[in-house]
């Protein structure tokens, strides 16, 4: 670096070379882009912040009086935080769904939104692990996990497992957008081998994620509705589905509200993936109710209760129906590229596949698995109001993180492949 | 990028610059008044989020540094064990104004143990979770116990037939009665899903948990195939006077909010050589504890002279309570 | 619509690409699935002594005596030879009781009852419920006529009350075995006798000799779990 530093001093660009002046100044503009912005942006980001207060107020209730403000019991021991724990490395998952075609098909188009692509991934890592600190009895105690400090029951554990890979998928993310935004400040093309074997990893890395989060539940003997080998793979379909459905609706928005010029073909092509996908999705989900109702073993008593009841206790009915019928719809809709050709209609599309998923991957998942209990007994569930405030607050503050990120990016990337442009031209 | 002009302005001291601060003034102006905007909004925010959070400040302030740093209980000296045990025992009196007595009994070398209950004999009174509840300085609000005796219709051993909230003279006519706590699996599920070995199984067989290391994200409680465990939603309460005195580290002791507890077979009194409180308290003497080690114990002759059983076996988790009809 | 038909080939041909990802993902989770096994057998942390035993062979674990330690003995409940309450006091306010044999005595050669409800004058109301219709029991098969502080074998022979077990042994021999080894009757103190006494219950303690079927009883204690129904004592589907 010092050496980078003198060579380049006499260039009379140090500024642009030496990363000890640059990379300051490149914080010091982020935080800039971060904070500055129009009165949609401020008054978007006040909502936000307001909203993850309410969480922040729900959550320090909660430290203070015990989780008996959720109601949760010893039987549903899991509930509403779980569930959009595992909704959201979903969809820290489908983020990748960008990266793929951008690298590995060379698609220029995704190349110039992959980014929004990794941010979602940081984003969405970001409200999963608020997700598990809110679910812990013991906060105070999160340290006893951290490897080195407490005891780290890794490899046994599969939440070990589960730690590492979040973690790391947070850091690679970290690192390529970190990576790409800065040499893009500079006006540098990027060292490909600071940047590709990164991202190549993270693909690899972002099925790992989801797949060791199904891990966490199939692996669970005790508890047959997840006891499925099919787990696995119905959370990759699903998250294929949720990631570049988000990705669809973050470009729609910015579209709309920042009037930002996006290449039109990567939200085609997010389409096609997401027309491919969430058929996998419904087909692997209609596999495993096949199994369930047909066979009709003691077994099956969850996923009864969970499309029809049980004994008159039927909590979840609305909830899961809700979401196949959804999710029906948005496949429909998928299929239909004349429906396709109108915005209202994708977005509608896209907002019925993510609250499908949203419900089947998260309530419609783990709140059965308890439902009835290991010794049959029937305890429901519905979220507290605490709950949701949390709730609510955690995706506030994703979001925040997610528009913050974006806020950064746009601006550096749009005036990047401007330049480009003009070069071209 | 046009790094010229935006963030010279604001950039902090910086030599060089100084000039370029008179000539930009009016722009320095502006900028510091958006500037002064927005240290204005993060100090309201840091207010606002100071004031959502003061819930926490009650318990944070409960909390000592003694109990914040305390390492994990197979870390602990014997010093560290004494001095662990006083902090409890003051807490007890603090929190509870009761005088206990924490101990750790390390198991019995060469002991196993094993319990059996006989199904023909149980009649499902229930005095055995009034015991439990009692020995183990339960939650008085829930009636907490580690044991739960279902109602199963004779012909069947399917939970679902079965019902623990029956309130009726027992037994009933074509019932059996199936008490049900933790089966100190030689193959425990809990003990391989928890992320920071809080919970571990003794040579005694004894599946224990160290309530001052556990997290409390209830990953056991979703393995356990028998809903052996509890978690503490809120602080437990008990009035002084029912304090179980005699109390061990790693079983009866008044738990703390927001960890996971369970069935530890009474070790503060089974390793002095004692039996379960469950077991003394059945009135219809249904239940057979021992060692399985030993030949001649009263468990290893009901395994060997009745035919035994287990529940959910087929699940790999090798327990080690077992039941039998006459 | 040009770009997304120029993508199109070239994803076909890199598909192989994708397919090796996905292989190498799931290689990846097959030899962390792997590995958590093998290290879970390798970290069995504890070597408890019947690791990884089921109930057989539990059983054929070897059944050589070790040396042990001296046993406490166990305390056996012994009954005592009944006496009969008169229903009055005596000077000091103690209730006067007298021997079975008071009475008896002077009732010897009358025809022995079959059944309590034969009773005109003594005894009334005493419900008596043992052994089958068919086969009904007498006070006379267990009470000895001869001597009414003794009870009576099956052979004949008085029995001291406080060794009634012994009577009953003689029909439930199979219950007294499990008595004998600890499945029946229930116990208090130490399991561990080398550390301290056992006390244990006789059989007439909890079964009314007349009457012996184990009485009908009412749960007094219910946990109820945190359940969004009220009342609480809700666990039922």
């Amino acid at each position: 670096m010092k050496a980078n530093e003198i060579t380049s001093q006499p260039l009379g660009a140090a500024e642009t070379r030496s990363y000890w002046a640059s990379y300051p100044r490149f914080l010091w503009q982020s935080l800039r882009a971060a904070t500055d912005g129009s009165a949609w942006f401020y008054g978007w980001m006040t909502l936000l912040t307001a909203v993850a207060l309410v969480g922040v107020n729900g959550w320090a209730h909660q430290f203070s009086n015990g989780m008996i403000v959720t109601h949760m019991t010893d039987h549903v021991s899991w509930g509403l935080y779980i569930a959009n724990f595992t909704f959201g490395v979903g969809l820290a998952a489908g983020g990748v769904m960008m990266v793929i075609p951008a690298y590995l098909y060379r698609n220029r188009h995704m190349h110039d939104v992959v980014i929004l692509g990794e941010l979602l991934a940081v984003a969405a890592i970001v409200i999963c692990t608020l997700f598990i600190v809110v679910d812990l009895g013991r906060p105070d105690r999160f340290w006893h996990i951290i490897p080195g400090l407490g005891r780290f029951n890794w490899p046994i554990s599969m939440l070990t497992w589960d730690v590492i890979v979040l973690n790391g998928y947070l850091l690679l993310n970290l690192h390529i957008c970190g990576y790409l935004l800065y040499t893009k400040f500079q006006g540098r093309t990027p060292n490909k081998w600071w940047d590709i074997p990164f991202v190549f990893l993270s693909i690899v890395w972002a099925i790992s994620i989801h797949t060791v989060t199904a891990f966490l539940y199939q692996g669970l003997g005790g508890r047959p509705f997840w006891n499925t080998a099919l787990l696995a793979p119905r959370f990759l379909a699903s998250a294929f589905v949720s990631g570049p459905i988000f990705l669809i609706l973050t470009m729609l928005i910015l579209k709309k509200i920042a009037g930002l010029q996006l290449p039109s073909q990567a939200i085609k092509l997010l389409v096609q993936i997401v027309r491919v996908t969430i058929l996998i999705n419904l087909l692997m989900v209609a596999s495993e109710l096949f199994t369930e109702f047909y066979t009709g073993a003691a077994h099956s008593v969850h996923a009864y209760y969970l499309f029809f009841g049980l004994h008159g206790h039927a909590a979840l009915v609305p909830w899961i129906w809700t979401a196949i019928v959804l999710n029906v719809f948005a496949a429909i809709l998928f299929l239909n590229r004349s429906a396709l050709e109108s915005p209202v209609w994708l977005t509608a599309a896209c907002l019925m596949g993510l609250i499908g998923i949203w419900i089947e991957k998260g309530m419609g998942l783990i709140i059965p698995g308890f439902v009835p209990s290991t010794l049959h007994q029937l305890v429901e569930y519905t979220p507290s109001l605490t709950e949701w405030q949390i709730t609510a607050g955690i995706w506030a503050f994703g979001l925040m993180v997610y528009s913050v990120g974006l806020k950064i990016a746009i601006p550096i990337f749009r005036t990047a492949s401007q330049d480009e442009q003009d070069l071209v031209q | 990028m046009n790094n010229e002009q935006d963030p010279k302005s604001l950039e902090p001291s910086d030599s060089s610059r100084a000039p370029k601060d008179g000539v930009n003034l009016p722009i320095l102006g502006q900028v510091s008044r958006r500037t002064a905007i927005k240290g204005a909004a993060a100090v309201a925010g840091a207010t606002a989020l100071g004031v959502a959070a003061s819930p926490m400040l009650k318990k944070t302030l409960e909390m000592s540094a003694a109990e914040f740093m305390q390492r994990h209980f197979k870390e602990l000296t014997d010093d560290d064990k004494q001095q662990i045990f006083e902090r409890l025992e003051n807490d007890a009196r603090q929190q509870y104004a009761a005088d206990v007595q924490i101990d750790d009994q390390p198991p019995i070398p060469g002991v196993r143990f094993g319990y059996a209950i006989n199904l023909s004999l149980c009649n499902g009174n229930g005095k055995c979770m009034e015991a439990c509840h009692l020995e183990n300085n339960h939650d008085r609000a829930t009636h907490q116990s580690y044991i739960r005796i279902f109602e199963m219709p004779i012909g069947t051993t399917d939970f679902e037939h079965g019902s623990t909230s029956y309130d009726h003279e027992v037994p009933q006519k074509d019932h059996y009665y199936l008490p049900v706590q933790c089966f100190q699996c030689d193959n425990p599920p809990c003990v391989s899903v928890c992320p920071v070995e809080a919970t571990w199984q003794e040579s005694d067989g004894i599946v224990v948990v160290d309530y001052n290391w556990c997290i409390g994200c209830r990953y056991c409680m979703a393995a356990c195939p028998y809903h052996a465990r509890r978690f503490n939603w809120a602080e437990p309460t008990i009035s002084a006077e029912e304090v179980n005195p005699n109390q061990g580290y790693l079983s009866n002791r008044i738990r703390p909010q927001g960890v996971v507890e369970k069935c530890h077979f009474c070790l503060h009194r089974t390793r002095l050589g004692k039996l379960p409180a469950c077991l003394e308290a059945c009135p219809t003497g249904a239940r057979i504890f021992g060692d399985l080690m030993d030949p001649d114990s009263n468990i290893r002759w009901v395994l060997a002279n009745k035919r035994c059983f287990t529940i959910k076996e087929e699940l790999g988790t090798k327990p080690m309570m077992f039941y039998f009809f006459d | 619509m040009e770009a997304r038909l120029a993508t199109l080939p070239s994803m076909r041909l890199r598909m192989p690409i994708a397919y090796l990802v996905a292989l190498l993902a799931m290689s990846v989770s097959t030899v962390l699935s792997a590995l958590i096994v093998g290290c879970d057998r390798s970290r069995a942390s504890v070597e408890t002594p019947t690791r990884g035993m089921n109930l057989q062979q539990i059983n054929r674990l070897s059944s050589e005596n070790p040396a042990r330690a001296e046993q406490h003995p166990i305390q056996y409940s012994t009954p005592r030879t009944p006496r009969i309450e008169t229903g009055q006091l005596d000077m000091l306010g103690n209730p006067i009781t007298v021997s079975c044999a008071s009475c008896h005595s002077n009732f010897v050669g009358r025809t022995p009852v079959a059944s309590a409800d034969e009773l005109r004058s003594f005894h009334v109301g005493l419900s008596f419920q043992h052994g089958s219709l068919s086969d009904p029991l007498s006070c006379l098969t267990c009470h000895h006529a001869e001597n009414y502080n003794f009870l009576r074998l099956a052979d004949g022979r008085p029995l001291e009350f406080h060794d009634s077990r012994r009577l009953c042994a003689q029909c439930h021999a199979a219950k007294d075995r499990d008595y004998e080894h600890g499945a029946h009757g229930g116990m208090l103190g130490y399991w561990d006798r080398t550390r301290g006494m056992q006390t244990r219950k006789t059989c007439i303690d909890c079964h009314d000799p007349h009457a012996p079927q184990f009485p009908h009883m009412r749960p007094t204690f219910k946990p109820f779990d945190r359940f969004l129904e009220s009342p609480p004592r809700h666990e039922q589907h």
